[in-house]
């Protein structure tokens, strides 16, 4: 009775990876794996810029602590895929609210800083022109958020 | 009375190992992503950003349901559920029902996480280390169900195929998206150099981007780890030798590291499986 029921379920555990693997898409949770297998070329990145005052100069928020439950990195996957430049127009809504949400987060994690606003703007860098080390900046993705109470 | 300290390194005693290491492990990523209240954090994502991925496509509903003021108690109610049967699998305490309520539990909590934010890496080997251990045969019963499921022999070995596939595959991926291209073309300087940006807005002055700038400005470095990284997955089914064995799993643990502190990529949540790789004792 069951002869082959071990290799049915191995079948059956690893086949949604091995389809994945064959179509090229990823479909969690059974793929994690095609991260960082196609090149960088030219790419654009979300930044998270604050500041203390209206006067005062803008900052990268450098500090992943600050992003709290949001994450950095979810956080930039959000801000990248709601301001990238869709004909949807929830999507800068979507980003907006998440921008509030971070404001929310930066409120409760990082009360101590003194930031009052912050934006999300759109940088863009290529990868192979070492020449430059820094980004360009290419526009702003939300307008300026209140982070203070 | 003598107390037996010794490990239990037969095939059952190393998935009760395992068990514990995975569900302990699962416990604290709950608590490193929601700080333990997955109600709370579900009410700090704005609807508007709800972007379902892979199996989560169908809980739109769900959503809704846990969003609205009326029924946002229904999340307190899944981070209670959640930590309640985590921790019976920890103990292995009604396996059959606790193994499968963390294991649906976990694809809704970890699923709307990412679908929240598509960043759905770090912990997806523990949510599939579940779809195994929950056949494991730690409850007794002579249904037959129970007779279908696999052995400890065969779970361990599952586990560890499944440990050596997110390698593999993870070569095999390389190699479909950009060949052999991926390691002589230096990607992996490309990959350092933008993570370093992205993660200060500039090549800012701090240790662990200092060292990778040393890394980015010799690319002859950059291509020998790129081709290191490569075959090191690509030829990961080795360690099934025992006399690799050692070896490849002390350089799987480097290598989660550096992937860790360079590429700001967590993978350190295979880590917990680790004592799949336990030396098993043969049956008497």
């Amino acid at each position: 009775m069951h002869k082959f029921k071990n290799e049915i379920i191995a079948a059956i555990i690893f086949l949604p990876s091995l389809i994945s693997l064959a179509i090229g898409e990823e479909y969690w949770p059974f793929t994690s794996f095609p991260m960082y297998s196609k090149p960088y070329q030219r790419f654009e990145w979300p930044s998270v810029l604050v500041r203390d005052g209206s006067e005062s100069e803008w900052q990268p928020m450098i500090e992943e602590d600050c992003y709290g439950r949001l994450g950095y990195v979810r956080f930039h996957f959000s801000a990248l895929r709601f301001g990238s430049g869709h004909a949807d127009t929830s999507r800068p809504q979507a980003l907006l609210d998440l921008t509030q949400s971070l404001a929310q987060e930066i409120r409760h994690v990082c009360p101590d800083r003194g930031w009052r606003t912050m934006k999300v703007i759109l940088l863009r860098h290529d990868v192979r022109d070492h020449s430059k080390a820094s980004p360009v900046f290419v526009r702003d993705l939300t307008s300026e958020v209140s982070i203070a109470p | 009375m003598r107390l037996n300290t010794s490990l239990d390194t037969s095939a059952i005693g190393l998935l009760r190992l395992t068990r514990m290491s995975v569900y302990t492990a699962l416990l604290f990523s709950f608590f490193f992503f929601f700080q333990g209240d997955f109600a709370s954090w579900l009410q700090l994502m704005p609807l508007s950003a709800w972007s379902p991925v892979g199996v989560t496509s169908f809980m739109h509903p769900l959503v809704l349901l846990l969003k609205a003021p009326a029924t946002a108690w229904i999340g307190h109610l899944i981070s209670f559920l959640f930590l309640a049967s985590t921790l019976a699998c920890v103990v292995g305490w009604q396996w059959r029902i606790s193994s499968l309520t963390t294991l649906i539990l976990s694809l809704v909590t970890f699923g709307l996480k990412n679908s929240f934010g598509h960043a759905f890496r770090s912990e997806s080997i523990l949510i599939l280390a579940q779809f195994i251990l929950v056949l494991a045969p730690f409850a007794s019963g002579k249904s037959v169900a129970s007779s279908f499921l696999p052995d400890s022999k065969w779970t361990l070995q599952l586990l560890r195929f499944l440990w050596i596939s997110m390698f593999f595959l993870g070569a095999l991926n390389k190699l479909r998206f950009s060949g052999w291209a991926w390691a002589s073309e230096n990607f992996l300087q490309d990959y350092l150099l933008a993570n370093q940006i992205t993660r200060a807005g500039t090549l800012a002055d701090r240790p662990l981007a200092t060292f990778a700038q040393t890394l980015i400005s010799a690319p002859v470095v950059t291509l020998g780890l790129s081709y290191f990284v490569l075959l090191f997955e690509l030829l990961y089914p080795l360690i099934l030798f025992k006399r690799l064995k050692v070896p490849i799993l002390v350089g799987t643990v480097f290598f989660q590291l550096a992937t860790f502190t360079l590429l700001g990529v967590n993978f350190l949540f295979y880590l917990p499986l680790l004592p799949i790789w336990l030396t098993e004792k043969e049956a008497q």
